[in-house]
């Protein structure tokens, strides 16, 4: 269905997460493989606190200093090494190398900047010449590249005027505009309303879709793994405890747990039996 | 004569700001719920079905219309009459842990509304009935005596379940009541539901905007858009004959965890907006 390769985007082999806390040190994630071909999106879904997000977040050196990641690979093609890289130089990787679109818009946005700062600052951030000016035809070509019907009122708006479907477009706008090859989106669409996280996932997909981009797509929903991923992770406790194409692992899943997740998902036509 | 009959409800919130617009979240609502069924009202963040559950239960008085239960006008009732009809009227709220009062103990907390309605029952009776409760939404009974903060999610819900039926309503609202809860646990506790309505034949109105649940349980659904229904139908007959093009767009928008079965919501590509898509789709 899309120009999907060999050639890989994202490697990552073994990686573990432990966390210093007060009460001793905790292991979120123990040894996760994932690897990420080019045109490709690769779902990581799971429950909470099986460790998918913190998984993306340690990739991306997200995590809180009393954190400690470490991997035998976590190779992103065009670039290198991502654990071997000083967590001071990351902010070079995330935005132009990996886009990120995490599941809270409002968390992702200067309350207290214009929506066209965020755009300038992220543009003035990895390159050093831009004008405003630039910028801002930049930004309106984004923000209407994502379906917002107004972008020059959006530009001169504050984040909380927006609705949290606006706010998430203008949060793919930005992780987008510098053309990353890789997204990775940590539930983008929870909370949203059935018909906004269709549109968005769209975008994110067509996005990614264009020119062998990838996407590393963290959900606990079942239905957005079987209708926009390739490939699907399966997380629990911290482990895979399945992966392959989603075909594979969501018509026929091996795993028991696997297999009680997909359970628990009301089917279309089915109603629930209360017997269990 | 349905259990719960709403009529013609309007509402009208002013604006938060000043040179705001006023919000009209229910523009001549009508709907009935029989008795032991689950009514499902279905619509997208702004579309009103919250305010709906919320006049359904006189916690927002309506500007004009009329809300009867088994035929009593619940806006023509005092505030004594209106309390003891609540014991027959009970709420499920969306966040358990935000609807729990984190400092008191979760025996105290279902035993709340029998102190209300059933004082003459007595410390002892009201707690023995608590337990059963508690063990009857699948809790053991030792839990009586911990705080919500101490509880997962689920169990939280489960507690947030007890203290509504604890009174023995014959109709109970339930916003949203699993959308905050993880999927294994989520059909745990619609299990739950359907066992408790079928054993005390409670109604439900059933707030919700994931299609995947109502259509798993509810018996009918009334789909809510800009404040208005537009279509209330039998479950299995709005899934196979969605008439409105709001509906339509909904049921296109849903995800299959089937791969095999890809979604159809190519329907409403090109437009910017689901209010586009609504006014420029042509009616299947």
């Amino acid at each position: 269905m899309n120009a999907q390769s060999e050639e890989l985007a994202l490697e990552v082999r073994n990686l573990a997460v432990s966390i210093k806390t007060p009460h001793g040190v905790v292991h979120p994630v123990k040894g996760v493989d994932l690897t990420v071909h080019k045109g490709e999106i690769v779902g990581i879904v799971g429950e909470s606190g099986c460790g998918k997000s913190t998984t993306i977040k340690g990739l991306l050196r997200l995590l809180p200093a009393n954190s400690t990641v470490t991997a035998d690979k976590a190779q992103l093609a065009g670039y290198g090494d991502l654990l071997a890289t000083p967590v001071r130089r990351m902010r070079e990787v995330r935005g132009a190398k990996i886009g990120f679109v995490a599941q809270n818009p409002f968390g992702s946005l200067n309350p207290i900047y214009k929506i066209e700062r965020q755009f300038y600052e992220l543009q003035k951030a990895h390159k050093t010449k831009v004008s405003r000016k630039e910028s801002r035809e930049i930004a309106l070509r984004m923000l209407d590249g994502v379906g917002i019907v107004n972008p020059a009122r959006v530009l001169d708006g504050y984040a909380h005027q927006l609705s949290g479907g606006m706010a998430q477009r203008v949060v793919i706008a930005l992780a987008t505009t510098l053309s990353p090859q890789l997204l990775i989106a940590d539930e983008p669409t929870t909370g949203l309303d059935a018909t906004v996280q269709a549109q968005i996932l769209d975008l994110i997909s067509g996005f990614v879709h264009q020119e062998g981009r990838s996407m590393v797509l963290v959900t606990h929903d079942l239905g957005v793994i079987a209708q926009y991923c390739q490939r699907v992770v399966v997380m629990y406790d911290g482990q895979v405890v399945e992966h392959g194409s989603v075909m594979d692992v969501m018509v026929e899943p091996q795993h028991p747990y696997t297999q009680r997740l997909i359970a628990s998902v009301p089917k279309p036509g089915e109603k629930l039996d209360v017997s269990r | 004569m349905s259990l719960v009959e709403i009529e013609d409800v309007h509402k009208v919130f002013p604006a938060r700001q000043r040179g705001g617009e006023p919000v009209h979240a229910l523009k001549g609502v009508s709907l009935h719920v029989n008795e032991g069924e689950t009514l499902a009202v279905i619509g997208e963040s702004g579309s009103g079905k919250s305010t709906l559950g919320r006049v359904a239960l006189r916690l927002i008085d309506v500007d004009s219309g009329a809300v009867r239960i088994d035929g009593k006008d619940l806006g023509a009732m005092d505030a004594n009459t209106l309390r003891r009809q609540r014991a027959d009227m009970q709420l499920v709220f969306q966040e358990p842990f935000e609807s729990l009062n984190p400092r008191m103990a979760i025996g105290a907390i279902v035993a709340e509304p029998l102190q209300i309605h059933q004082p003459q029952l007595g410390t002892t009776e009201i707690r023995r009935q608590v337990l059963s409760t508690l063990e009857h939404v699948g809790l053991p009974q030792s839990f009586a005596d911990r705080l919500p903060g101490e509880l997962s999610g689920g169990q939280q819900q489960r507690v947030g379940i007890a203290r509504a039926i604890i009174s023995r309503p014959r109709f109970v609202v339930l916003d949203e009541p699993t959308s905050s809860l993880d999927l294994s646990i989520r059909a745990q506790i619609l299990a739950l539901l359907a066992e408790l309505q079928r054993e005390y034949s409670m109604a439900y109105l059933f707030v919700s905007h994931d299609m995947h649940t109502v259509e798993w349980v509810s018996d009918r659904i009334a789909v809510m858009y800009l404040g208005e229904i537009v279509e209330t139908k039998p479950t299995r007959e709005l899934f196979d004959a969605p008439e409105h093009p709001y509906t339509q767009t909904l049921l296109s928008a849903r995800l299959s965890p089937d791969p095999r079965e890809p979604h159809a919501y190519k329907a409403f590509a090109g437009h910017k907006t689901v209010r586009d898509a609504v006014e420029n789709q042509e009616p299947a």
